[in-house]
């Protein structure tokens, strides 16, 4: 045998290989319903074993329930899934959600996610708001999640008062837009009346700078010709 | 020359002499710094945290790797083949030796985890310079290295107690299960604690085994790996850590402690 004939040996045998475990992989799993009906069976695996696995790495734990959230609605969304088990699938999108969350309760993908997502799927809203909600208290520097949370709340939930609840918080936030104070107070005149949201105006024109109390006071004088008319 | 200094020079020739460890190093330096900037792109918008989760991560397996495959590998064949006797010679001591093999061993562990530091930071500097500020939030220059020092530190006390379990297993096949065993334990325990004792489980655990829980909770330092990860990736002040380097250099000293009174009692 010529001296290079054993590398050559070796090289033909990695590449055919690597060529053989190619085939099968692709072959496997070629967008059947079955295999996706057969992962959709199965569900994410539980909180505590995932706990096990993932260690100090939380954060990759988290990052990973977050691509299952994007596999699990690319296949929901392409009707890969047979029809009567799609609301199993929308429940463990859910649960992915919720993982993430636990595992990275700071993670704005798992919220921007779960606005995007979950709230408009039909009877999600509840979950998902309560999961806005559990992360505008890790995020204390960001208005947007308890924003959304709170737009979901009165908009799907017709919860006025948890939207009000939702809306003070995010008016609280650094950089909050002008939108979140007045929103709040109008769901806090509808919820709890007229005295709580001048209250909650007034506190907001004695911890904003002075470029805002224009816009304050603007809402206060609508406010109070509002429940003015209303009461005529 | 000082028997300990000479062991820790010879040990740290000897280690970068491995082609193990040159492995290591070539992954902490280019291949953990682009998986992480690859695997951010598919996140939406907090890819900069999700980098310093790939490098957490990462700098942790390979931490566990170089204590499985050098560390193990190395004071087994001295303690399991007899190599000590090499360097037990007078006027060296056991504890000379066994000193310097630890600090040999640790220093090789600085020298991975701070080429890990120069890779960590060459993904935050590409973060800092090519993201816009929501996909790099609560990221800062000086984040990755932090990190990196952190896994440092954290494995010396697993580095201690792996030269315990060394120098009182009895063969290398032993000391290389309760190795990996200690590496597991070290790995899951206080993330298994922290997840236990989360409120969504506790609501379901009997108040017996709440008090359980949380004792054995108290055997571990109260800020972990995972939440020092977090921290660094959003950007979030880190608090305890003065108690965190005190209890990690407790239970180093005390392994270590352990490790040098069996080692002076045992048959060689």
């Amino acid at each position: 045998m010529r001296a290079g004939a054993p590398n050559f040996i070796s090289a033909v045998m990695i590449i055919v290989g690597m060529m053989g475990y190619s085939y099968g992989k692709l072959n496997s799993y070629q967008g059947s319903a079955f295999s996706y009906a057969h992962m959709i069976q199965a569900g994410p695996s539980p909180y505590l074993f995932q706990s096990i696995l993932a260690g100090p790495a939380r954060g990759l734990a988290a990052d990973i329930n977050v691509l299952n959230v994007f596999t699990l609605y690319d296949r929901i969304s392409h009707h890969t899934i047979p029809d009567k088990q799609l609301d199993i699938a929308w429940q463990h999108l859910s649960t992915h959600l919720q993982t993430a969350s636990n595992f990275d309760p700071y993670f704005w993908d798992t919220y921007r996610l779960t606005a995007g997502l979950l709230a408009f799927h039909k009877g999600s809203a509840d979950d998902a708001v309560k999961l806005m909600e559990k992360g505008s208290q890790y995020r204390s520097w960001d208005w947007e999640t308890p924003f959304i949370a709170g737009f979901i709340a009165h908009s799907i939930l017709k919860d006025d008062q948890l939207a009000a609840r939702l809306m003070k918080t995010s008016a609280t936030r650094p950089d909050a837009p002008s939108l979140a104070f007045g929103l709040a107070a109008r769901f806090l005149n509808k919820t709890t009346g007229e005295n709580e949201a001048i209250q909650f105006l007034q506190y907001m024109k004695t911890v904003l700078p002075r470029d805002w109390h224009k816009a304050i006071d603007r809402r206060l004088k609508r406010l109070k010709q509002e429940n003015r008319s209303d009461a005529k | 020359m000082n028997p300990i200094w000479q062991t820790l020079r010879f040990t740290v020739i000897e280690i970068l002499q491995m082609r193990a460890f040159r492995g290591l190093l070539l992954i902490v330096l280019l291949i953990l710094p682009l998986a992480a900037v690859v695997f951010s792109n598919l996140f939406l918008l907090e890819m900069g945290k999700v980098r310093i989760d790939t490098l957490a991560a990462g700098e942790r397996i390979i931490a566990a790797l170089y204590i499985l495959v050098i560390v193990v590998s190395l004071i087994g064949s001295d303690i399991a083949r007899g190599t000590s006797y090499l360097f037990l010679t007078p006027p060296n001591t056991r504890r000379d030796y066994l000193i310097g093999r630890f600090l040999g061993v640790t220093t090789g562990l600085f020298i991975l985890m701070l080429c890990a530091a120069l890779g960590g930071e060459a993904v935050i500097t590409l973060s800092m310079i090519s993201d816009i500020p929501t996909y790099r939030h609560g990221l800062d220059y000086g984040n990755g290295a932090l990190l990196a020092m952190f896994v440092f530190y954290q494995h010396i006390s697993v580095l201690a107690a792996i030269m315990f379990i060394c120098v009182w297993a009895t063969g290398t096949a032993e000391m290389m299960v309760f190795s990996f065993g200690m590496i597991v334990l070290a790995w899951s325990l206080p993330a298994v604690l922290q997840a236990m004792q989360s409120r969504e489980v506790l609501q379901h655990v009997p108040e017996s085994v709440a008090v359980l829980l949380k004792s054995i909770s108290y055997l571990f330092p109260k800020l972990n790996g995972a939440e020092i990860a977090l921290a660094l990736g959003h950007g979030l002040p880190i608090t305890g850590i003065i108690a965190h380097v005190a209890e990690h250099s407790g239970y180093a000293l005390f392994m270590f402690g352990l490790a040098l009174y069996t080692f002076s009692k045992r048959d060689l």
